[in-house]
């Protein structure tokens, strides 16, 4: 069986001249061949593409001009990301032949610093219809058990990075498209700060809570990604015009001294998590109190009061840009994504400006919650990976998720892996940080991953 | 007093959208819910309470 490899990994053999990024890319490739058929994580493999790049990482490794951790590193790009004359679909008919002339800023960024691409990846159509099986292609399935769903938006690449089919790869997300998928495959992502990294050339859903950022296997490796993705863009309005730390800098840092608080009533009772993942939840805080962390309890708002503004908003959001397509091509798009949508169309103008109030009084609210703390702790999801056949369509409606509070306040967001469940599907925590404070996130969450040995241990399918 | 079946029909007509009996069906099984989020969402708050995204005059 083929070796997996992390980011950091591959990144140091490839430097130390030990490890040939085609030979790095030949692993994926025939991983995916393998694999692949069952997952369904790809809309479209670049193989051609991708041997172009590993090679050219391969001549620069040779030649001593490598251009930094990522270079010669397989990565996918969820299939909302322009990649310039490469298919993206949105994984919807309406885009079914679309060809971009221009790659998303970010895509430039990753190509930039030397990363290989593989192809793109399986979405929610629009990131936000899904899972659906009424699509040109089927919805991705999680490698821990294709049985069961991967959470979506960002399911592709949650999916191929848990079966080690590539290392790292785009998310996005508005309401919990990374950290859904990260949590459910069991891998880590980040939702950065809102305006942290460039969105232009990704397709839009809600324009106030749309967010870019990685996925990998591990903490470290999004953080790398990261690095990669982030920085100032003038032509993205929402882009911040500040400085760019390095965030991998502190991350060996450990844990003693953070101040860590805990949301608990989002868990235990706003929307009582499953006992796999609570014991997670304590496992990391036992952790964080053995490091010499300082933790205590934090009441917000009810969750559900973080959800509501968050959903009218997205709807509102999703429906103005979707209304033309909406009602000349309505049955072009799929169920869910069409009847979720229809919410959108009934919220009044008011209404939706009353949700932004609502939204500015919870991020104060927030911002106070944190004025003598670091970090919080919640759930990122409520239990394992349902059967994919098992989805609610109208999961949002029924019940709060953990992941939107973050959208609505724009504060940087990590899910990882915390352990796993009686049925041996992943389980996570969700560690939260203050805005533009992605290296104490980064720093907490590798501390607790490298403590605990969830990374010893990868799917059955591809293992 | 709950909407009717008919009513919320005619609200989705209004919506220019192209949806069938069966599809508005689905959805009035599942307003209560979007209503009780909506009711959330808007509850009341002081007069001069300013929203999340104000105007950038510097506009990029």
């Amino acid at each position: 069986m083929d070796p997996f490899f992390t980011i950091a990994e591959a990144s140091a053999l490839i430097a130390a001249r030990k490890f040939s990024p085609v030979e790095l890319t030949r692993i994926c490739l025939n991983r995916i061949a393998a694999h692949d058929a069952t997952l369904h994580s790809f809309l479209l493999l670049t193989e051609e593409r991708a041997f172009a790049d590993a090679r050219a990482a391969e001549a620069r490794m040779q030649s001593g001009a490598l251009k930094g951790p990522l270079d010669g590193i397989p990565i996918g790009h969820k299939d909302i990301y322009n990649t310039a004359g490469i298919r993206t679909t949105a994984h919807s008919r309406l885009l079914e032949h679309t060809i971009p002339a221009e790659d998303a800023v970010v895509v430039g960024k990753w190509t930039e610093a030397g990363t290989v691409l593989m192809g793109k990846l399986a979405t929610h159509e629009f990131a936000i219809g899904g899972p659906s099986f009424d699509l040109p292609w089927p919805p991705a399935r999680n490698p821990w058990n294709p049985d069961h769903f991967t959470a979506g938006s960002s399911s592709g690449t949650g999916a191929a990075v848990a079966a080690g089919l590539v290392l790292g790869g785009t998310g996005s997300d508005t309401g919990g498209s990374i950290r859904g998928p990260a949590a459910l495959c069991g891998i880590a992502g980040i939702k950065p700060t809102y305006g942290l990294c460039s969105r232009r050339g990704v397709l839009p859903l809600s324009f106030t809570l749309d967010h870019t950022g990685p996925m990998a296997w591990t903490v470290r490796d999004c953080a790398l990604l990261l690095q990669a993705m982030a920085g100032y863009d003038p032509g993205d309005p929402a882009s911040a015009d500040r400085a760019v730390p390095d965030f991998s800098a502190d991350i060996d840092r450990g844990a003693k001294g953070l101040r860590v608080g805990v949301i608990r009533h989002f868990h235990a009772t706003d929307n009582p998590v499953s006992p796999a993942t609570l014991q997670g939840i304590e496992h990391a805080l036992d952790f964080f109190r053995q490091e010499g962390a300082e933790i205590r309890d934090v009441t917000l708002s009810p969750m559900a009061d973080y959800n509501a503004p968050g959903w009218i908003i997205l709807l509102t959001e999703a429906y103005a840009v979707h209304e033309p397509w909406m009602k000349e091509r309505f049955n072009d798009y799929g169920e869910l994504m069409r009847d979720r949508l229809v919410w959108g169309a009934l919220v009044r103008g008011t209404e939706y400006v009353q949700a932004l109030r609502r939204r500015r009084a919870l991020c104060l609210e927030m911002r106070n919650a944190m004025a003598d703390l670091d970090i919080l702790i919640t759930a990122s999801a409520a239990a394992e990976a349902p059967k994919i056949h098992e989805v609610p369509k109208w999961t949002m409606l029924e019940k709060p998720t953990f992941t939107m509070p973050f959208n609505v306040t724009g504060q940087p967001a990590l899910s990882l892996c915390s352990g796993y469940g009686a049925g041996g599907l992943p389980v996570s925590v969700q560690i939260i940080g203050k805005p533009f404070q992605e290296a104490t996130v980064l720093r907490a969450g590798h501390a607790y991953e490298s403590a605990a040995q969830w990374r010893a241990k990868r799917p059955d399918l591809v293992s | 007093m709950p909407l009717s079946l008919d009513a919320f029909g005619r609200m989705l007509d209004e919506t220019g959208l192209p949806l069938t009996d069966a599809q508005k069906s689905v959805l009035f099984d599942a307003y209560p819910m979007f209503q009780a989020m909506l009711a959330r969402a808007t509850a009341p708050l002081p007069r001069e309470a300013e929203p999340a995204v104000v105007f950038d005059p510097d506009v990029r």
